[in-house]
């Protein structure tokens, strides 16, 4: 045993233990393994160490990995969807507002109320076009009141729709960019 | 139903039929890149202990750990279409989480320090000693050892993995080895 061959052996643990020197080479270090305590006492520590390796433990993973994910992916496929408003579907919820206006119309005045109150708008709208161009003078009363009503509040639900829209627009321009 | 809340649950797209128990990862990864939402869960939750486990092991951080395994799932889902089902998924999946691991290496601006005992006290984790001196490794010598022993990946998988030669990442993992058994022996 000597010094030299204790460091060569040191030098070699690795690809020893692994078994990637040649044939020639590892029958000397096997040899000066059985004559060296402090090298065979290394050799097994090099041996056990892959095995302690593949044994390796780590915490578990928090509960909120999994949903943290899941909303991240979720948001950015809907970034990657095509715009919101360049898709027809986007407008079926105003199919659903124009029944809704006419259901509360029906039960505020019913089929003949509504009927009555559609010609009476009509028929301002023509008194206030005769006003405007001069052939007749404006109309005195407006009867249509709640068609004027239930014709703002739709306005209110589209005008909020389209700023809804447009801060989807923005935000999904803003993902593109970042 | 298997999600984790209602939040969650509004967030899925596409509603496929529920991923069988057994399902081979490859196939959860097409079913995923298809936009079955319900696919991709499964995967995230089969892969979630090991992934967080390699990312824990890498950046030695139970915060940091949660961001990387997050970024690493993130990544998969924007590279599933990329995923070629012909082949098996661990080693495509394994060499993009260590690519995250190193890009989150060169972004991170300070140099990993220890997250200290208290964060991981408050965890109920405790490092063994082969822990601490895997921490104390350079990420170029520890990510081949954990991909290896951690991941199961083999040599020409790492090397492909991380644009080395399969004798360059032997001989990372020598000199790992040896550091880390001379770390341990001087401790003991």
């Amino acid at each position: 045993m000597t010094e030299s061959e204790c460091h060569e052996l040191r030098q070699r643990l690795e690809p020893l233990v692994d078994r990637e020197l040649d044939q020639e080479t590892t029958a000397r270090l096997e040899a000066h393994l059985r004559s060296c305590s402090g090298c065979s006492k290394a050799y097994e520590e090099a041996v056990s160490l892959p095995f302690r390796l593949w044994a390796l433990r780590a915490p578990e993973p928090p509960p909120a990995l999994v949903p943290a994910v899941m909303r991240a992916v979720g948001a950015a496929a809907r970034l990657e969807r095509p715009a919101v408003w360049t898709r027809p579907l986007i407008w079926a919820p105003l199919l659903a507002e124009g029944g809704l206006a006419g259901v509360i119309g029906l039960y505020l005045s019913g089929v003949a109320g509504v009927a009555a109150l559609a010609r009476a708008t009509v028929g301002d709208l023509g008194a206030l076009w005769g006003w405007s161009v001069g052939f007749s003078s404006p109309p005195s009363d407006f009867s249509a009141d709640l068609v004027v009503v239930v014709g703002a509040l739709l306005l209110m639900v589209v005008t909020i729709y389209h700023l809804a829209l447009l801060a989807r627009q923005r935000a999904h321009e803003q993902g593109r960019q970042t | 139903m298997t999600s984790p809340s209602a939040g969650v649950a509004t967030l899925r797209l596409v509603r496929g039929n529920q991923p069988p128990e057994g399902a081979a990862p490859g196939d959860l990864a097409r079913r995923a890149a298809g936009g079955d939402f319900d696919a991709f869960e499964a995967l995230v939750r089969r892969y979630q202990r090991r992934v967080y486990g390699f990312a824990y092991q890498y950046v030695r951080d139970l915060d940091e750990a949660q961001d990387v395994a997050q970024e690493i799932f993130i990544r998969l889902h924007q590279n599933l279409a990329r995923f070629d089902t012909a082949r098996a998924f661990d080693p495509w999946f394994w060499k993009l989480a260590a690519n995250v691991c190193l890009n989150y290496t060169r972004k991170r601006i300070p140099e990993p320090q220890d997250a200290g005992p208290t964060q991981r006290g408050e965890a109920g984790v405790t490092d063994s000693p082969l822990q601490l001196a895997l921490g104390e490794l350079d990420p170029a010598f520890r990510l081949p050892l954990l991909l290896h022993y951690y991941a199961d990946l083999p040599i020409e998988e790492i090397a492909a993995a991380l644009g080395l030669s399969s004798s360059g990442v032997k001989s990372r993992m020598y000199r790992a080895r040896a550091v880390l058994r001379r770390v341990l022996e001087e401790e003991a």
